[in-house]
């Protein structure tokens, strides 16, 4: 135990010793460069203070930090600078210290940082920290203790609120909102804008701030605070139901006090703000979100051709001539003047005839944001070109709008335009399309001379046909008809008609009889078969040449006969057949060829005789 | 006898009471052919006035005013023209090329071609024309037809027979002839759109809704009448309802 505790006097003498003789002879070598944290297990959402210190040094150039990926760097680099006097010694050192939070849990390694000192280059150890879900007890006591300070200080202190003129809205009413910083903690910088609100669903438009914002103070539970507008927008909810303004997020680095948990007196002393002891945290301020309740418009009495307006507007339309030529353009203007999405104004559909070219309509705008209301006017100008002469009706169009101090639709009906298109100037207008080839030859032509035939000039009602003339002459060959048929009918009857129907039926009955004979041919009733015969052609005879049966003899008929000028040969062969049938009557033998010749003889001497008489 | 000498005279008054409208159409064909146009049409409407018409005269009109630059005026004399005599070739090739200035082209649905055969055999006659036709067959099958009747002879009732059979069928063709000649020159159906644009409505009413529009120079056909409405159709087919001071009818 003696033994012991006199080596242990020993080695502390050797060291003490060792350590005057190290720090007096070289303490430009003693350069030390060392990373420190306050503690190397922590809880998510902790914070860790991470140092690095030159010692011995006066100070280095070119210091490199580690890169904190797996970290949030909430403040640093902090430089400071310490001197110490222990012993009569005096040791410099350099410290860059970072306030850092972990972005997940695990065991993550902070890297080494490096300096360069004396042209040598320095570099610290790696320091290994765990980050686990929960924390010991101490810890949390520990870091509860320094997130209440943060809290305290920073807390109710800063804060951004999102303000909103109305909250109950018609689907296109315009609503503003202001997005409005509260601060009463001192503030490093200008805070600036990380997450721009997406503001999905609106219409919206930036309303212009003026460039160096006043910062106002408001009152609020008590307190005091400053408070600045950062941005506002004019917002036209686009859909119905309940819209959401998205908050929008701030990056504000504000300025905290610093606690040192040591009883140094210098550091106590150094503790009070006065002297600036303050350490620059980033804060993130975002806002709550607001809802907005959009209304549909009422549906029942929309007008057909409402396309979303809605404000209090003014229409004006105007058409620049009214006189043009043909194929010279015409420009009718409509200017929408007034309050409200002016910018979501559609274009009036406006009908032309297919006679005037039109083109889709230019806008203009000229918008301002006046006392947070979007006001102005949106003007379309439709270019139409007439193509044809003629008086052309660009028929009146309509403009409908919601307005919302009436809580009513309101119509703009434009009166109707005339355009009186004349002729143009070409030598030639345009022809319509689907012309032929053949005719494009012709339109070079021209046209045929006048006639000077005078003989068809008359009185348009001296018409002939349907006149009475006409009709007196049409009739007249009837009634001539009638009178000449009615005149040959007495005179028919004056001299026997008789003669005259035999005569007409002379040919009937012969044929008649003759045909009675083919039947006593086909019997071989021979006698019957003659006797036939001359009943046919002496009937025949008698009829047509108008000789009384009594007189009805071979010579008489003959001599008749040549009288009306048949000739010889006929007559001749006309008393050989009769005579055979006389003679054939009474003779007991008879052939039937012979039958057959005199019937095809005496049927051709009656259609020989029929021609001729 | 005594009738007829009537209708001589009757005849002989009318020519007399044209001599001066032959005079002023000599006249008026002077001036055309001077260029004075103006001046023409001014002597050819006075013909007209009088009660004379021919379908010289209304070409020689439309001639004039094709030369005026007044196309719808020109087409409707072209028009009138060529109702009266509807073969004639100088007609149809000026009244074509009046009408490649409408702007509108329209086609027409063309007629079956025994159709158009048959059309451009009756349009060889005027209805005067026919109606001397139908007069002179109405003889020809009387007096044959009498004929038939009174001769004794086979071969001359033959003959007459046959003579009696064609007038007949001259006779009939002829009063179809006169018939449609006599519609066709009577007829008030047609009209040439005078306004230079003009939109054709769905219905009688102001405020239907447009259905094409229609330049001038455009020949319609009118179905119907309601009010001051016409009903109208164009070659092709296409049938809505026009205003009447739009259009005058040819």
């Amino acid at each position: 135990m003696v033994i012991f505790s006199m080596r242990n006097i020993f080695t502390l003498v050797c060291f003490t010793f060792c350590l005057i003789l190290f720090s007096a002879g070289a303490d430009a070598q003693d350069v030390t460069f060392t990373a420190s944290v306050d503690k190397n297990i922590i809880a998510m959402g902790e914070q860790i203070e991470v140092t690095f210190t030159l010692s011995g040094s006066k100070g280095g150039s070119n210091f490199r930090a580690p890169s904190f990926d797996d970290f949030v760097v909430l403040s640093g680099p902090n430089q400071m600078n310490s001197m110490q006097f222990i012993n009569g010694a005096m040791s410099v050192s350099t410290s860059y210290s970072y306030v850092i939070q972990p972005r997940s849990e695990g065991k993550f390694t902070i890297g080494p940082a490096s300096i360069r000192v004396d042209g040598k280059q320095l570099n610290t150890q790696p320091i290994t920290i765990e980050v686990r879900k929960g924390s010991s007890q101490q810890q949390r006591s520990q870091r509860s203790e320094e997130q209440n300070d943060l809290s305290r200080q920073i807390g109710e202190n800063i804060f951004l609120r999102v303000v909103v003129d109305k909250s109950r809205v018609y689907q296109g009413e315009q609503v503003t909102a202001s997005y409005k910083l509260y601060w009463r903690i001192a503030l490093a910088s200008n805070p600036s804008i990380n997450k721009i609100p997406a503001l999905s669903g609106f219409w919206n438009e930036e309303i212009d701030m003026p460039k160096q914002g006043g910062v106002s103070r408001e009152i609020i539970d008590g307190k005091q605070y400053n408070v600045a507008t950062l941005k506002k927008y004019a917002l036209f909810p686009q859909r119905t139901g309940t819209l959401t303004i998205d908050p929008m997020e701030l990056d504000c680095i504000v300025q905290v006090q610093t606690r040192r948990r040591s009883n140094d007196i210098f550091d106590q002393f150094f503790n009070d703000p006065f002297f600036g002891n303050t350490t620059n945290v980033n804060h993130k301020v975002r806002n709550q979100p607001v809802n907005i309740n959009v209304l549909p418009l009422p549906l029942d009495d929309q007008p057909t051709d409402f396309s979303g307006a809605v404000g209090s507007f003014s229409v004006e339309s105007w058409l620049d001539k009214h006189q043009v030529k043909a194929n010279e353009p015409v420009v009718l203007k409509v200017k929408i003047t007034g309050k409200g999405n002016v910018r979501l104004i559609e274009a009036p559909k406006i009908v032309t005839s297919p006679d005037i070219e039109r083109y889709d309509p230019k806008i203009y705008d000229n918008i301002t944001t006046q006392g947070d209301q979007v006001a102005g006017s949106r003007t379309f100008e439709y270019l139409m070109i007439p193509r044809y002469p003629g008086e052309q009706k660009i028929p009146s169009f309509s403009f409908s709008y919601f307005d919302l101090s009436r809580k009513k639709y309101n119509i703009y009906k434009s009166p109707d335009f005339v355009i009186q298109v004349e002729k143009s100037d070409g030598i030639k207008q345009t022809y319509a399309t689907g012309i032929s080839k053949e005719d494009v030859k012709l339109l070079g032509e021209d046209i045929r001379f006048i006639k000077s035939e005078t003989a068809s000039l008359k009185r348009s009602t001296d018409k002939f046909a349907g006149s009475v003339l006409f009709f007196v002459m049409a009739v007249l060959p009837l009634i001539t008809f009638a009178g000449l048929f009615v005149a040959l009918r007495k005179r028919e009857k004056f001299y026997g008609n008789i003669t005259l129907v035999k005569n007409r039926r002379a040919r009937k009955i012969a044929s008649r009889r003759l045909l009675e004979a083919r039947k006593f041919l086909q019997s071989k009733n021979k006698e019957e078969f003659y006797a036939e015969i001359s009943r046919a052609l002496y009937g025949y005879l008698g009829d047509k040449l108008n000789i009384p049966r009594s007189d009805l003899t071979i010579e008489n008929v003959c001599s008749t006969l040549l009288s009306q000028g048949v000739s010889q040969d006929t007559i001749d062969k006309l008393s050989k057949v009769l005579e055979s049938c006389e003679f054939a009557r009474f003779a007991p033998s008879e052939n039937s060829h012979q039958m057959e010749l005199i019937y095809s003889e005496s049927a051709e001497l009656i259609s020989t005789l029929e021609n001729i008489l | 006898m005594i009738r007829f000498l009537f209708l001589i005279s009757l005849f002989i008054t009318s020519l007399t009471f044209s001599q001066e409208a032959l005079l002023q159409f000599e006249h008026a064909n002077q001036l055309y052919r001077e260029g004075k146009y103006t001046e023409a049409v001014k002597m050819y409407e006075e013909i007209l006035k009088n009660g004379f018409e021919s379908p010289s005269l209304y070409y020689n009109l439309g001639n004039a005013y094709f030369k005026l630059n007044k196309i719808p005026l020109s087409i409707i004399s072209y028009e009138r023209a060529r109702r009266l005599d509807p073969n004639d070739e100088d007609i149809f090739y000026n009244l074509r090329i009046a009408n490649l200035h409408v702007v509108d082209k329209i086609e027409p649905i063309p007629p079956l071609f025994f159709i158009s055969w048959w059309n451009s055999f009756i349009n060889n006659l005027s209805s005067d024309g026919w109606a001397l036709v139908l007069i002179v067959s109405l003889w020809f099958t009387t007096i044959s037809t009498l004929l038939m009747i009174w001769l004794k002879r086979v071969r001359f009732q033959r003959l007459a027979f046959i003579i009696a059979v064609l007038s007949f069928i001259f006779t009939i063709i002829a009063i179809i002839g006169i018939n449609q000649r006599l519609s066709r020159e009577n007829n008030k159906n047609e009209a040439v759109i005078m306004a230079q644009v003009v939109s054709v409505k769905s219905a009688p009413d102001e405020k239907s809704t447009d259905l094409f529009i229609l330049h001038e120079g455009v020949k319609v056909e009118i179905l119907d009448k309601v009010e001051k409405w016409h009903k109208i159709k164009l070659a092709d087919g296409k049938i809505g309802w026009l205003e009447e001071n739009t259009f005058e009818i040819i």
